[in-house]
């Protein structure tokens, strides 16, 4: 998928989800109406069961789009095995009909879409996987709060990789490091990409703030991604003066992985979101 | 939780089982619903009389008692989830008073999904080994794996759980078996790394010294590959082999690098094993 393609299906997804909110006050009115109708005293005894059937009805599509729905939330969830084998092309496939049928709750498109954003950043296509994080943060109106929060900081990771550590820092701002409203596993993800927005920026102070609650997360990362954060944090420690901190971290970021440069340690950050 | 013996994990377990008659008050109403739907179709009812209003209003308020019932369900279950997401998130931080402040709660009642059933069960075997109640724990991770509750990888991990715990319990000789088998399991390397530090706390506390030292180069990648900050915890058994083998050099910087990943007094609850060696070698100075 190409960065227009991306663009192209955030805009259909718009328009489909719009339409969708003019169907559900559509149906929902349909439902209230014939069913008061039914109740009232006003009509005739024919007009009553035929209102009543009506609102039957009405219900009866609400119930099927709700089930095609969750259909397609389990559709863009058993993609997510594909994406873990690596078969990528089927995922792609599969996301692509989940986000584009047509469904009157925005989750499973939502997911579907988060999902694509994932396989593009995969396939190293970050300004796709750009334009699809962006369009779930734009469309999820904190609706989907978790999903919208992943897709923050695969936004941030793929403007790292596109070399705009400024919009990156924008793409995480809302997202506190350290909240206990915030689950681990997300500030795990985190804390990499923000340690190297920081650190592209130059801004070694923030760095610094809250040193112990970031060496005690950084502990929990994978080693190489360990070994990245305690050497960005040594280096802020030596910047701010602070020699034996920095020797420590160095110490350990060598005992966690071998340096092998800052190219080795770009590739080995932008995994944030697979 | 003052005391987790196999008492209290076999109530666990049938305290957390999912009520199988949960969904059978949402079944009934929405068979009556059903029923109150086909009425008008199937009998002539004159739709003015106080029957017909009924008839109209009855499934609308049957739906309402549904929904109401689905999203009181769906709200414990979530905020079953969250709690045990919570506990999970505390015993990564090894925030093990905060954990043992949930538990409680998430063992006396029904878990829907089995994932999180699983999650939480282990989390009572983790807090049990912290306890030194290897006996709980061991019996934990035995009725997991025999029932199979939760997913492949905790089932995997629990294996390796099982055998560690049954050597801190000092049964032998189903640890070295269960150790035995597992060698010859595949499995991804992650795992590979823990069952490789089970082996070493295996070698170390049977004084098989010189096995615990053979093919150290490969052993020592494969911590330091897989293990992250855990690594710390093998440094120390392999510090700890290199002591009591007279080798005070390999052990003085294995202890470094050992305390340098992770503070002597996290290693030596987990591995008394190690004391000796704590009171040998100076511990890395840890600044922050």
């Amino acid at each position: 998928m190409t960065e227009p393609e991306a663009s192209h299906l955030i805009r259909t997804l718009k328009r489909q989800i719009l339409l969708a909110g003019v169907w559900k006050v559509g149906v929902l009115a349909i439902i209230l109406i014939a069913s008061v109708g039914a109740a009232s005293t006003w009509t005739s005894p024919q007009q009553s069961k035929l209102l009543w059937a009506l609102s039957i009805a009405g219900a009866g599509i609400w119930i099927i789009f709700t089930i095609l729905g969750l259909r397609q939330a389990r559709e863009s969830n058993q993609a997510a095995v594909y994406i873990a084998t690596g078969r990528l092309d089927l995922a792609e496939q599969q996301l692509r009909n989940a986000a584009l049928a047509f469904n009157l709750h925005r989750r499973g498109k939502l997911l579907a879409c988060h999902n694509l954003a994932v396989v593009a950043h995969g396939r190293h296509e970050y300004a796709t996987a750009a334009a699809l994080s962006a369009g779930v943060i734009e469309l999820g109106h904190g609706a989907l709060r978790g999903v919208s929060r992943i897709c923050r900081i695969l936004l941030a990771d793929c403007m790292l990789e596109l070399h705009n550590p400024e919009a990156a820092r924008r793409a995480i701002e809302p997202i506190p490091l350290g909240d206990p409203g915030v689950p681990l596993s997300e500030q795990l993800l985190l804390l990499p990409i923000r340690l190297r927005c920081d650190a592209a920026l130059k801004a070694y102070d923030h760095i610094l703030i809250d040193l112990p609650n970031k060496v005690r997360r950084a502990e929990l990362l994978d080693s190489p991604k360990a070994a990245m954060c305690h050497q960005i944090l040594a280096d802020a420690c030596a910047r701010g003066g602070r020699r034996s901190e920095a020797d420590f971290l160095r110490k350990r970021a060598e005992l966690y992985h071998d340096d092998k440069g800052p190219d080795a340690q770009k590739e080995l950050a932008s995994d944030a979101g697979d | 939780m003052e005391r987790i013996d196999i008492d209290l994990a076999d109530r666990a377990f049938a305290a957390t089982r999912r009520n199988p008659r949960e969904n059978h008050p949402s079944f009934f109403i929405m068979g009556l619903m059903l029923a109150m739907v086909l009425v008008p179709f199937v009998f002539r009812i004159n739709m003015e009389s106080v029957e017909g209003r009924l008839v109209i209003v009855a499934p609308w308020a049957l739906l309402f008692v549904l929904l109401v019932l689905s999203w009181r369900r769906a709200r414990r279950h979530r905020l079953a989830g969250a709690a045990i997401a919570a506990a999970w998130d505390h015993a990564q931080l090894e925030n093990w008073s905060a954990v043992e402040a949930i538990l409680p709660h998430l063992i006396t009642r029904p878990i829907r999904s089995d994932s999180d059933r699983g999650r939480a069960l282990v989390l009572l075997a983790s807090v049990a080994e912290r306890k030194r109640a290897y006996d709980a724990a061991a019996h934990i991770y035995e009725r997991l794996l025999r029932e199979r509750i939760g997913d492949a990888s905790l089932l995997q991990q629990s294996q390796l759980a099982l055998a560690s715990a049954k050597l801190r319990n000092e049964e032998l000789t189903d640890a070295v078996q269960l150790l035995d088998r597992l060698q010859q399991i595949q499995m991804p390397a992650s795992l590979r790394a823990v069952y490789e530090v089970i082996r070493l706390h295996q070698q170390l506390f049977m004084g098989h010294y010189t096995d615990a030292i053979a093919n150290i180069d490969e052993r020592i990648a494969l911590f330091r590959r897989h293990l992250s900050t855990r690594a710390g915890f093998a440094y120390a058994l392999v510090a700890a082999a290199f002591h009591r083998l007279n080798q005070p050099e390999a052990a003085r910087r294995y202890w470094n690098d050992a305390t340098l990943l992770v503070s002597p007094k996290r290693i030596l609850e987990r591995f008394e094993i190690a004391r000796d060696v704590s009171q040998a070698y100076p511990a890395a100075e840890h600044p922050l």
